[in-house]
């Protein structure tokens, strides 16, 4: 009982700490990851040869925002881990999740798939609200007062969006890894989680913060919070269903396809 | 007595609270930041042309057909192409890879590679989803024209199907003879061309006929 009282009051500030020491070397990161990647590297620097600018001059529409240069490109020093977790989640999406999803699709009524899936992004107001006031957006907070207090109220905990319907009020989904992003932390290197999927050091550490914001954190029974988050989940997957068949079978090298659709993204929900 | 003015404080208080609310909250909706309205410039123009095109063949119960399955793909590649430029990217996506390729062999992949485009993406909109396809279009930006002056402009839009909201953003340009023609599509913020481009980046080693045939062989499956 003591313990858990202990722990509940020493994990933020452990998780403060964390933060700030990976914030603190982050550059550290960065330096290391560019001479302890043997093979890779030598590709990549090699690479570099060719990188002249002369050599761009027909390729001017993409060159300046999409040629990688070195301090752009997130660097994947745990490769092999994370060409594994890849496999491990491509394997229980393809074998579990999906055909869960599509049994849950088809005897769920459409009408409440979208209310679960309105309800659980009402419930996660506190993170894009918290997130939202961390970047100095007063503008969007507010938004995600005004959408959270209308969609409770008279959407019936949030399952129906009066808010986004009647009154056009958007929200933005902000967490804590894009407000690093938005204080300049660099991603530090690419990381594939079992279950959680593509990610960053700094997104991870990111996702641990709004752990903490995430109503389901705080649900007491843990059989009920683990079946509220796999619940989530697959509604979740049940509206994506295909989407990342079609990524896949576009790609040349689903991996590098994928990494790069993941830092795409997240440099764009960033700048956003 | 005692209780009534007690009763009377909360009152008041939740009477405060509610209008420092109320102030709050209104404050913040006057402070709506300013609607761009903007008339359909040139590139819009051919943008939804060919948008509106391509709906109409997927909602045409002419091809609704299982065994008309091809022709319809055959129909929409050819309105594809005519406000796609697949040369470019091509070019785009192979990135410093370009020029290694001899013009026959650029040629040769384009072809191929559009074939990829269209057939991954063409299968992905030619489904029951799509039914209730809505497309709004946001925002229509010029950017900076390339350093010999090719004019550029990019188109967002909000593809809204299956109860999901997809932000894509068309990036156009402007050929030399006049015509406005997309050279990437970015979802959600992805990049296609670039997307290709991170793939094919460590490829510097390949000769030019393996890459093509590679393409060949994914197009085949």
């Amino acid at each position: 009982m003591i313990l858990k009282k202990y722990t509940k009051l020493y994990l933020p500030i452990l998780y403060a700490l964390t933060v700030y020491f990976i914030i603190a070397s982050s550059s550290l990161f960065a330096d290391e990851n560019k001479s302890s990647t043997g093979t890779l590297n030598e590709l990549q620097s090699s690479d570099e040869l060719y990188a002249d600018d002369d050599l761009y001059a027909g390729d001017e529409l993409y060159g300046d925002e999409y040629t990688k240069k070195a301090d752009q490109a997130v660097p994947d020093p745990f490769y092999w881990f994370n060409y594994a977790m890849f496999s491990f989640n491509d394997k229980l999406y393809f074998w579990v999740l999906k055909p869960v999803a599509q049994g849950y699709k088809f005897i769920t009524p459409a009408p409440l798939r979208n209310g679960l899936k309105n309800f659980f992004h009402n419930a996660l107001f506190p993170v894009r609200f918290v997130n939202n006031i961390l970047q100095g957006r007063g503008y969007q907070a507010g938004s995600e007062v005004k959408s959270f207090v209308i969609n409770t109220v008279g959407g019936g905990l949030g399952f129906a969006t009066p808010a986004q319907y009647v009154f056009g009020i958007k929200t933005h989904n902000e967490d804590l890894g894009q407000t690093f992003g938005r204080y300049s932390v660099k991603e530090g290197f690419y990381l594939v989680l079992p279950l959680v999927g593509s990610s960053t050091l700094r997104d991870s550490i990111g996702s641990v913060g709004d752990f903490f914001l995430n109503p389901a954190t705080y649900i007491e029974s843990a059989e009920l919070a683990a079946g509220v988050t796999a619940l989530d989940k697959v509604n979740a997957v049940s509206f994506r269903i295909g989407d990342y068949e079609t990524l896949k079978s576009a790609a040349l090298d689903p991996y590098v396809a994928l990494r790069d659709a993941y830092i795409q993204m997240r440099r764009k929900q960033v700048k956003e | 007595m005692q209780n009534d003015i007690k009763k009377n404080f909360t009152i008041k208080r939740l009477l405060n609270t509610i209008l420092t609310v109320s102030i709050f909250v209104i404050a913040i909706s006057l402070s709506n930041p300013l609607v761009v309205v903007a008339a359909d410039s040139e590139p819009e123009v051919v943008l939804k042309k060919g948008v509106n095109s391509i709906v109409e063949v997927l909602n045409d119960n002419k091809f609704s057909d299982p065994s008309q399955k091809n022709a319809r793909k055959d129909i929409l590649f050819n309105i594809a192409e005519t406000f796609f430029d697949f040369n470019e990217f091509s070019r785009g996506a192979l990135g410093q890879n370009w020029r290694r390729f001899s013009n026959v062999q650029q040629s040769e992949f384009s072809k191929h590679f559009a074939r990829l485009m269209a057939n991954t993406y063409i299968a992905k909109i030619d489904d029951e989803n799509f039914k209730d396809l809505k497309i709004t279009y946001t925002k229509t930006e010029i950017i900076d024209a390339t350093k010999s002056g090719i004019e550029r402009a990019e188109i967002s839009t909000e593809v809204f199907h299956n109860n999901v909201v997809t932000p894509v953003h068309y990036r156009m340009m402007k050929k030399s003879g006049g015509s406005w023609k997309i050279y990437d599509v970015k979802i959600e913020g992805v990049s296609l061309v670039g997307n290709y481009r991170e793939q094919y980046r460590t490829r510097f080693n390949d000769p030019p006929e393996k890459i093509i045939q590679e393409i060949k062989d994914k197009v085949a499956q």
